[in-house]
């Protein structure tokens, strides 16, 4: 498989249980970015990965004191 | 005119799990229920302020919202009802979370943007004083420009102050529409959100006051989102909650029968031949008797969900299974209102209001009516109490289980089979706010598991009770006066409905008693056990000369060529239908309205009668194929 590199994607993927990252930005569809700010993701903000649900399932996500489910997907519009 | 006349009406508006309606509660007093996942609230309810408070006026609460820029159709309620003129509350009460106020404050400033008269309640403040700080509420008033309380709706705190503040707001000269978003207002209200937080959280080391809080939930998702456990103890609470329906259920379920069935025959006792008794025993008692049966389910259902989501768990339930579902063309969201369609297929359709992609909620309203709703649980007890008569409990036990598996896997096809139907462009996504574990009160619960069940009996209660009543008519006249039962029976109208039924029975192995009770099935499914209990009775009492159970009248009827009635196959194959088959016309009335037109809710009432019908007959007549009759 062939895919871009994308950072997120090799930050969070290999990166340990509760690693942090700094948000550089969000890059999207639309109505996800809008979405992802509204909930606290704010380019500046810190996120921790907390976990991952298993077979692929959402990402556990910290930030601005709240834990948020996100799946792959949407975890690749965050960059850092 | 605003309802400057009228009773003043103010909104209560917030986001997700900030206790919008645990406030609701407090200042109504009925109606609804704190609920710790992200938009159970799917409709606004109004409630009238408890007269403790203060003058009379309207309390609406409304779909939580991060903003006012709507993306799913409850946010759209929310949206609407600040921005329509019909609608346009006295004031605003926004409600905000004092652990999630650098999450929650811009809201604010998109209701003042509005211009509506406007306070602020902010809830756990207690929760932030046990991490040892507090919030500088004055100072946060001061900061927003508008009135602020710190309120505690278990205790009542701050509440009276929260009613007479808003009632002394200013009424607005003018109401602007709210500005559209952007990425760069956005990011610039969150930072200012983030700058008021740090200055009115008092000792605060940092802008996010969650330190024993979240290090107890960041404890429990440790294992309640393991790896390995947590989707372990995901089939193990649900395991938990359905086979709590059935084994907790069933004594209730007994009592509840037998009370009826006793009443109704010492009237009939009592007044022999008198054709009043006869509507009154075994038209209106049994008649209410078959409303009351599957209370018990309901109740532990409800319970079980409530509770769940009380506790912060059925998020943590949605996002274990969010990766499954989305194969399917669902969502993790879709998790709540298909669980809930296990009670009843009503309430699980205003609930999947909470899923923002269209196609997503479509698939989950289309596959609704294949759960296995409550009302299918009596029909279900009586055809495996008819095919495991005589054997260990855990047997039909095990069938109904095998039962629930097989609607499930069904409902995945069909989930599928509609995924490759549909198309569309529209981005899913899931993005699931994870709400503190709380430990859920036990009285908030049973106070909705009431109002559910309330709310469930006078939905579907009249309808049942009208076509128990109907059926008695059916089977009585026009020859009430026959002395022979018999006769009586043969000439009624339900023995010519039966004729015209007969024929499509037939293939699946029935006659026009179990069509008659099929039809009657039509008003709530589990009729066909009231219904079948009556024409049985009816037809077999004059043969035996006695009353019989309703169980063993099916093991001695016989079909007009002399072939039982009920046989492996034939049970079997109405099982089968009734898994399939749409027979709820509320269902059907309300997913009109929730898909927004007639065209899905017709496909479905014709695809699942049909393909019921189809594999009905298919499964009969393979099964005396096969050597089982």
């Amino acid at each position: 498989m062939h895919q871009p590199k994308n950072p997120v994607h090799s930050v969070l993927r290999v990166e340990a249980k509760g690693s942090a990252w700094v948000l550089k930005s969000i890059e999207g569809p639309a109505v996800l970015v809008e979405r992802l700010y509204e909930i606290g993701f704010l380019p500046g903000e810190t996120i921790t990965l907390l976990g991952k649900i298993p077979f692929g399932g959402p990402w556990l996500l910290f930030v601005r004191g709240a834990t948020v489910a996100v799946r792959e997907s949407e975890a690749q519009c965050l960059r850092f | 005119m605003p309802a400057i006349l009228n009773t003043p009406t103010f909104a209560l508006v917030g986001p997700p799990n900030a206790g919008k309606t645990t406030l609701f509660n407090a200042l109504t007093g009925a109606n609804n229920h704190a609920v710790n996942y992200p938009g159970a609230t799917v409709e606004y309810a109004v409630g009238h302020l408890k007269r403790q408070w203060g003058p009379e006026c309207k309390i609406a609460d409304t779909p939580g919202t991060y903003s006012l820029s709507p993306k799913s159709p409850e946010e759209q309620v929310t949206f609407d009802l600040l921005t329509r003129k019909a609608t346009f509350p006295t004031a605003v009460i926004v409600v905000v979370d004092g652990l999630q106020l650098s999450r929650h404050l811009p809201l604010v400033r998109h209701v003042r943007e509005t211009g509506l008269p406007l306070a602020v309640a902010v809830t756990m403040k207690d929760l932030v004083e046990k991490d040892g700080r507090t919030i500088d509420i004055a100072e946060l008033s001061r900061l927003l420009g508008v009135p602020v309380i710190a309120i505690n709706a278990v205790s009542g705190e701050g509440i009276d102050r929260l009613v007479a503040t808003t009632h002394s707001l200013k009424p607005s000269s003018a109401i602007n529409t709210p500005q559209p978003w952007s990425t760069a207002r956005q990011s610039q209200e969150l930072t200012w959100a983030a700058q008021i937080t740090s200055q009115v959280y008092l000792d605060a080391r940092d802008a996010h006051p969650l330190r024993t809080i979240g290090e107890r939930t960041a404890r429990l998702d440790h294992v309640l989102l393991h790896r390995f456990l947590g989707p372990l103890l995901f089939v193990i609470v649900m395991t938990a909650v359905f086979t709590s329906i059935f084994w907790l259920a069933a004594p209730a379920m007994d009592f509840v029968t037998g009370y009826f069935e006793s009443l109704a025959t010492r009237i009939l006792e009592a007044y022999p031949g008198s054709l009043i008794a006869d509507f009154i025993g075994s038209g209106l008692v049994l008649s209410v008797g078959a409303v009351m049966t599957f209370v018990p389910q309901i109740v532990i259902l409800f319970l079980g969900i409530t509770l769940l989501e009380d506790s912060g768990y059925l998020a943590r339930a949605a996002t274990l299974i969010d990766r499954p579902l989305s194969r399917l063309g669902l969502n993790g969201r879709s998790f709540v209102p298909l669980l809930s369609g296990y009670a009843c297929a009503i309430p699980a359709m205003l609930a999947a209001r909470t899923i923002p992609n269209r196609k997503e909620r479509w698939i989950t309203l289309f596959i609704l009516p294949l759960m296995s709703c409550s009302a299918r649980l009596p029909v279900y007890a009586l055809l495996l109490a008819y095919l495991f008569a005589g054997s260990p409990a855990w047997k039909p036990g095990l069938a109904l289980a095998g039962i629930y598996v097989f609607s499930l896997v069904v409902g995945a096809l069909a989930a599928a089979l509609v995924n490759r139907l549909i198309k569309s462009e529209e981005h899913s996504f899931f993005l699931l706010e994870l709400p503190v574990y709380r430990r859920p009160s036990l009285r908030g619960a049973l106070k909705n598991v009431y109002l559910r069940t309330e709310s469930y009996l006078r939905k579907a209660g009249p309808a049942i009770f009208a076509f128990s009543v109907a059926l008695w008519v059916a089977t009585t006249f026009p020859n009430y006066k026959a002395d022979n039962p018999n006769d009586k029976l043969k000439g009624s109208y339900a023995a010519q409905l039966g004729q015209v039924l007969d024929p499509v029975m037939h293939p699946m192995g029935g006659d026009w008693r179990t069509g008659v009770a099929l039809v009657s099935a039509f008003a709530a499914r589990e009729v066909f056990v009231s219904s079948l209990g009556l024409v049985m009775q009816v037809s077999e009492q004059n043969e035996t000369n006695r009353e019989v159970s309703l169980l063993e009248s099916m093991r001695i009827a016989t079909r007009a060529d002399g072939s039982p009635l009920f046989t492996v196959a034939s049970a079997v194959g109405l099982i089968l239908f009734f898994m399939i088959a749409l027979q709820c016309m509320s269902t059907v009335a309300v997913a009109r309205r929730e898909f927004g037109n007639w065209k899905y809710p017709l496909i479905q009432l014709v695809a699942f009668n049909i393909a019921a019908y189809v594999l009905a007959v298919g499964a009969v007549q393979g099964l005396r194929a096969f050597g089982i009759a």
